[in-house]
């Protein structure tokens, strides 16, 4: 589906003129899968007129595509959800502990939020799936391209490197198949996440990274003035993802930083950043914590892991599993 | 603004030609892999000496010329200070004993160096802003260091207003550094922590999850000499926690003095200096060669060579022979796995064989 769901270009929507459509590729939706998957909101944004024609062209373009075959139907069974679940592949993370935890690795189609205090293991577990989803299908990999948007300046190809040849792999290959996109503030962020749909075609991604959703809207909206309108934003950021996670059959693995609630007196007084938002957004939810050499996951949310726990170690070989267990005190 | 992408090959790349400024010690060095063009560096203590000590050093190491760990640039301090109970801008006088201890002109380091000032919260952030914009017009600037970057937290009115700002001052630095190239670091103080427990630094969790490398740095004073101990917090690739101790001499607890480092301090930076090179990088690409270069270094590290290894930085003929002695050494490892794995081959046929004849 995803190799030609591009290809439809915007003239093929009845009551699209060479007017509308150029204001349209100028306010950067280019196809009508851009069209199909917009908000109504950004569309009247674009063109200037009411919400109401904004939905019509939104409605028009979806037909359209459903009429080809290019996109799901808006009613389906069941049974054929759960056929096309079957078809869903996952990425190995590594550490066979986390990929039991995750029933199998990182899921297509669905965005995987990891969230922790700093040095808990969220870089290195995107840095690991850069090497992980080139592996073969039948290792646990998905034989694709990963684009890594990095917001906070922590990608390291060194890193990559280190992986690769720990695994026995070219690491020249696994290089060229990683694909960077540095992000300087949130604008740019929402920019390219807008047009991202073009690279996963261009490059035949497989996985997308984005390290971290919330660094710079967390930067940038200062204050509770701002807050409703960061997380809106934040909202038509996460929703897009998802969005592009579903059309393209990609895995989309975020990461998030936390922050210390002060008002909690017993417990583990970090949260994750970002509220509600980003909670409701994402389809699973993984806590990443330090416990000396070693790192717990645990699974915040999800609809349908039990809630449960391991443990996996960060070494120069990426994600693996613990080498030695723990001694138990006596 | 345009959506550019690259490829994790051209990242390497880009990232191999960065420059890397020294902290003048050779174990901090080792210890943080050098402060690189673009990334932040967060250093905290509970003690403002060090810390004061360490920003000052590496603003002189800033104007050094490339070949002895600088920048060869420009460098802008900006000094966070509450005016009526600590010290105003930068301290002469120690900086001029610092250029003078790495030889330097002491008048060329105050010309290439902005000093600005901040006494409250607010001051703070308007001149960050317009401390952006100098950055931005002079292409100069390769570091900016900041002292004491979450002071106002603490002594604030309102601490979750100073929190609020020094979120949006790391944010507007970090976006300036890494688009012009320079180096961020800055300093903060320690919190308290419980025993057995790791202080944190003062300002929060988005400022310890922005910094790509955090070190921790505690003085102690024994007997007759002082210590430094420094612990590496947070780095993009290296293990973390893991310390080093920097001796200093007592009544002087600097990071300035001057000390002769130990032959293995010396050896493992030339090492070092040898692995970062493109030459060498390049060489040590394939498995094979990394594992030859290994175990190279493991012979190298005997009496004999080690007293020819003192005489000094290798020229360009000792670098030639010890490329040409990896791409040995891995030669004779493949021709020695593959005798073993022939001689195996031979021993079972011959066991084979006497099966038979039994």
């Amino acid at each position: 589906m995803s190799e030609t769901v591009l290809e439809v270009g915007l003239d093929n929507i009845k009551g699209i003129g060479p007017k509308i459509t150029q204001k349209l590729i100028d306010g950067g939706i280019d196809s009508v899968l851009g069209l199909a998957v917009a908000l109504p909101k950004e569309i009247e944004e674009i063109l200037g007129g009411k919400e109401e024609s904004a939905s019509k062209l939104i409605m028009s373009a979806r037909k359209q595509l459903e009429s080809q075959g290019l996109l799901g139907k808006e009613f389906v069974l069941a049974s054929e959800v759960l056929q096309k679940r079957k078809n869903m592949k996952r990425i190995t993370t590594g550490s066979n502990k986390l990929d039991d935890l995750l029933l199998g690795g990182i899921e297509t189609q669905s965005i995987t939020e990891f969230f922790g205090d700093f040095g808990s293991g969220k870089t290195q577990i995107c840095h690991t799936l850069c090497v992980t989803c080139q592996l073969p299908l039948g290792q646990g990999g998905l034989e694709g391209v990963t684009i890594y948007v990095d917001t906070e300046g922590t990608f390291r190809p060194e890193r990559l490197v280190q992986i690769a040849e720990s695994k026995g792999l070219d690491a020249d290959e696994i290089l060229k198949n990683v694909v960077l996109c540095k992000v300087y503030n949130s604008s740019h962020l929402e920019l390219i996440v807008r047009g991202l749909s073009r690279f996963i075609e261009k490059y035949n991604a497989k996985l997308l990274i984005v390290d971290s959703i919330i660094s710079l809207h967390r930067a940038e909206f200062i204050g509770r003035g701002t807050l409703a309108n960061r997380q809106q934003r934040l909202n038509r950021l996460v929703h897009r993802l998802l969005r592009l996670a579903e059309i393209f059959n990609i895995a989309v693995v975020v990461t998030n930083q936390v922050q210390s609630k002060p008002d909690t007196f017993f417990g583990d007084p970090t949260r994750p950043a970002g509220g509600n938002v980003i909670a409701h957004a994402c389809t699973y939810r993984i806590y990443l914590k330090k416990s000396g050499p070693q790192r717990i996951a645990t699974i915040v949310d999800s609809p349908c892991h039990p809630y449960s726990d391991t443990r996996f170690q960060v070494t120069e070989n990426g994600v693996e599993d613990i080498s030695s267990p723990l001694k138990k005190k006596a | 603004m345009e959506i550019t992408m690259q490829t994790a090959t051209e990242a390497l790349k880009e990232n191999r030609g960065k420059l890397k400024l020294t902290t003048g010690q050779g174990d901090l060095d080792s210890l943080i892999g050098g402060i690189k063009q673009g990334d932040f560096y967060l250093f905290y203590s509970s003690n403002q000496k060090i810390l004061d000590h360490l920003l000052h050093r590496i603003l002189v190491n800033c104007i050094l010329p490339i070949e002895q760990g600088g920048f060869d640039s420009k460098a802008l301090y900006f000094n966070t200070c509450n005016y009526h109970q600590g010290k105003t801008l930068l301290n002469p006088s120690n900086l001029a004993t610092i250029a003078k201890s790495a030889r330097i002109d002491p008048k060329i380091v105050f010309q290439n160096i902005y000093a600005i000032s901040a006494f409250n919260e607010r001051q703070q952030i308007t001149t960050t802003k317009e401390a952006a914009e100098l950055v931005k017009k002079d292409e100069d600037v390769k570091l900016v260091a900041i002292h004491n970057l979450t002071r106002f937290i603490k002594t604030s009115r309102t601490p979750s207003k100073a929190r609020q700002i020094v979120k949006q001052i790391i944010g507007i630095w970090k976006r300036v550094t890494s688009k012009r190239g320079a180096a961020l670091v800055a300093t903060c103080s320690a919190s308290r922590a419980g025993r057995g427990r790791m202080p944190k630094p003062v300002g929060g969790t988005y400022l310890r999850h922005e910094a790509n490398v955090v070190v921790l740095l505690m003085g102690a004073t024994k007997g007759e000499s002082s210590s430094v101990k420094a612990t590496l917090v947070k780095h993009p690739y290296k293990k973390t926690p893991q310390s080093i101790v920097l001796y200093v001499p007592k009544e002087s607890v600097t990071l300035t003095g001057h000390m002769t480092p130990s032959f293995r301090q010396q050896f493992q930076k030339l090492i070092e200096e040898l692995k970062e090179s493109s030459a060498f990088q390049n060489t040590l690409i394939s498995r094979e060669h990394k594992k030859a270069f290994d175990l190279l270094l493991k012979d190298a590290w005997s009496a004999e060579d080690v007293a020819m290894a003192n005489s000094g930085i290798p020229c360009v003929m000792d670098a030639l022979n010890l490329m040409a002695n990896v791409h040995n050494k891995k030669c004779v490892e493949e021709l020695r796995q593959k005798l073993q794995e022939l001689e195996s081959v031979l021993k079972e046929n011959l066991e084979k064989k006497e099966e038979e004849s039994i």
